[in-house]
Formats: structure tokens, sequence, C-alpha cells
């Protein structure tokens, strides 16, 4: 009876110090679920890299022109690029392990997926305007303007991702990419029908603005 | 042990859990505008860096490229109202709007890498690690707009151009003077 006796006596001790481990846990997990923000960005920032920053040079003015482009469409764009490089593996590359999904093939490959946001703008370049295109006749005007032209494809480095680098890549190689990502971004604006959507503005806004100068007839010509 | 791993689990879960960002969706698409573009200035720019500024990196990584620039600004014609407009006679009065820098466009192509210092333990930099340097470049030649003078510019040969272009429509004398605001603008 008595040995019964002790035996729940330390059942129950093992019980109590269990329990107060796990309240202990409990009070830990509640804690860390509070303060995960703080301590784990905090922990984070320690082994975050310190970011590179460029130096303050100079800027060289090269060239500066006198233009007269009527912007008059812009077209917003996102395109995807990509490169693949595949060699011969070696005798040595055959034996290691490939992680770069040609493993248990007899190549290996790089490849290079970049994502390009960009604009491309297309309008009219009014510098190409002679004085025989303009003919005025009382209160009368008529003018001929220039076929809308695609005037700028901006796609800067800060619009561009690389969504995926496996394998070192050479800068030229990468410009390759970018320049085919904006050959493409100019394409899609052309299979948008952005030039004639720029003809039909620019001649609507050239219009507008002669006869806001004073002209009754007006007359915009596209050649 | 077996009792414990539930709480590890939750440990764990506690540890992991991200809040994740909330996804803004970014709307593309054409649009239309009416801006005359007066001037462009093509602007060269050294970019240097070194990255030795990580603590548990070992050893260090320079590196040199070149970037050229062109900047194009000019006036936004959708801000001329009609009372800007004073025609009389032969005579026309015209205020135009502040000049504004449009756009600041970096070719790929004429972003050059000149040269590259990698220490033994480090590797190096990689084609998004090369776009960040040269988007910091950008972002230091979008800065420089005032110091450059283009909008200055800009204004001059706006005035250059309309006033020609009303002369060759019969105007005897035009008048064209800016807006007192100037209005920041960059798409």
């Amino acid at each position: 009876m008595s040995n019964q006796y002790k035996n729940s006596i330390n059942i129950v001790r093992l019980l109590k110090r269990y329990m107060s481990l796990a309240l202990i846990l409990g009070i830990i997990i509640i804690l860390l679920f509070v303060f995960r923000k703080q301590w784990m960005s905090s922990i984070g920032d320690l082994f975050k890299p310190a970011p590179v920053l460029i130096d303050e040079t100079p800027i060289l003015v090269k060239e500066i022109n006198e233009l007269a482009q009527l912007c008059t469409i812009s077209v917003y764009s996102e395109v995807v690029a990509d490169t693949v490089a595949i060699e011969k593996k070696s005798a040595g590359e055959l034996l290691l392990p490939d992680f770069s999904g040609f493993s248990g093939l007899p190549v290996k490959g790089r490849r290079l997926v970049l994502v390009g946001r960009g604009r491309v703008i297309a309008g009219t370049d009014l510098k190409k305007l002679q004085s025989s295109d303009i003919i005025v006749q009382g209160d009368s005007v008529s003018l001929t303007i220039p076929r809308a032209e695609i005037l700028d494809a901006i796609m800067n480095p800060s619009d561009f991702d690389i969504f995926s680098e496996i394998g070192k890549w050479e800068p030229d190689a990468v410009t390759a990419v970018k320049v085919k990502a904006r050959t493409r971004m100019i394409n899609e604006a052309l299979e948008q029908q952005v030039l004639e959507k720029a003809d039909a503005r620019s001649r609507m806004l050239i219009e507008n603005f002669l006869l806001s100068v004073g002209f009754r007839k007006v007359s915009v010509r596209i050649v | 042990m077996r009792r414990m791993s539930p709480f590890f689990i939750i440990l764990l879960f506690a540890i992991s859990c991200k809040s994740s960002p909330s996804a803004g969706i970014e709307v593309l698409a054409l649009k239309e505008m009416n801006e005359l573009v007066t001037v462009e200035y093509v602007v060269n720019k050294i970019i240097r860096a070194n990255d030795d500024k990580t603590w548990y990196k070992p050893g260090d990584r320079k590196i040199l490229m070149t970037c050229q620039a062109t900047l194009k600004a000019g006036v936004d014609f959708s801000l001329i109202a009609p009372e800007n407009i004073v025609v009389d006679g032969k005579q026309i009065s015209l205020v135009l709007p502040r000049a504004t820098l449009f756009s600041v466009n970096i070719k790929p192509e004429d972003i050059k890498m000149e040269y590259e210092e990698v220490g033994v333990f480090r590797s190096g930099f990689t084609a998004a690690e090369r776009d960040v340097l040269a988007a910091q470049a950008q972002r230091q030649i979008q800065q420089s707009v005032d110091s450059l003078g283009i909008l200055a510019t800009a204004e001059t040969n706006a005035s250059l151009f309309v006033s020609n272009l009303l002369r060759k429509m019969g105007y005897r004398q035009v008048s064209i003077r800016f807006d007192v605001e100037p209005i920041q603008k960059l798409n």
C-alpha cells in the first residue's frame, strides 16, 4: 500500500516537473511569436551584406542637341528575354555532381533570364518641317507633317530584374539579352499600331493648336 | 523527446512565419501625351564602387564602369490653357508651361565594364549587382538636372521653335513667356 502511495507521489512530481517545463516553453513560444519581427530582423541585419554604393563622380556633358519632337503616345510594357549556353562537360566535370539542371547529361549549361520593363515613345519629329510645308491663306492654314516614328525606347538599368542567372555571364552577353528585351518591347508596341495612333494624335493636337492660335480653317496632312 | 516535438514544430513555425508584403499591381498601358521635347543632353559618367564594407566577407572587390545617358526635356503642351493664348490681329502672345525633364535613358549597350578587381575569397559582380550599381548612377544623373542647366536650354529652344513656327504662319509679332510655377515631372 505504501509502495503504491510512493509511486503515485512520484508520478505527480514528474507531471508537475513536465507541466512547469511545458509552461516555460509555452511562454518562450508566445514571446518568440510576439517579438519575432524585431528579433529576426536584428539577427538578419547582422548577416545582411552592406550595400555597395557608388562614388559621387562628375557628370560630363558630351553633346547638346536641339530637338522638336512632339511625343504623342507612350506604350508601357514588360517583356522577358533569355539566353542559354550549352558546353561539353570535361572528364573531371562528368564525375562531379551537377545541380544546374543538366545532371546525368554529358553537357553543362548556363542560363540567363531577365525581365525588363520600359516604355516606347512615339510621335512626330517636327524638326523635319520645311517652310514649304506651311501654306497660309488668310485665316486658312495647311500643314504637311512627317509620319510618326519611334522617338525613344526607354529600358533603364533600374527597369531590369534578373530572374535567373546560372553560370558566369560576361557583361557583353548580358547586354545582348537586354538589347533583345528592348527590341521585343519595340516590336510589341509596333504590333499595337503605336505609329498609326501617334499619327492620328499628332494630327489632332496640331489642328487644335492651329485653331487656338486664331486660324478658322485648318488642314494637316501626313506624308 | 517525443512529447516535446510538437513544441519544436510550433517554435519553428513561429520563427519562420514572415508577414508577406502586400503586392501592388502595376498597370501597364498606353498613354496619350502632348509633350514637345526641345533638347537632348548626352552625358557620360564613371561608375566606381568598392565592396569592402561587409564584415564577414574576407577581401574586397572593386568595379569600374562607364555609362552614357540621354536626357530629354521640353514643354508639356497639355498644360496650355485657352487663356494662355491671346491673338490680336497679326500679334500673338503665348504663356508656355515651365520646361520639365521628360526622360533619362541609359541604353544597355551604353554601359561598359572597364575594370574589375576581385579578391581571392570573393566572386565577381553578377549581372544583377552591376544593374544595381548602374541604377544608382541613373539616380545621380537624374538628380543633377538643375546643375546641368537642361531645363533653361529646353525653355530657350521651345520659345525659339514656337515663335519661328508662328512667324512662318504669318504672325508679325510673337511674344512668348513662361509660366511662373515650375513643374517637377518625370515619367
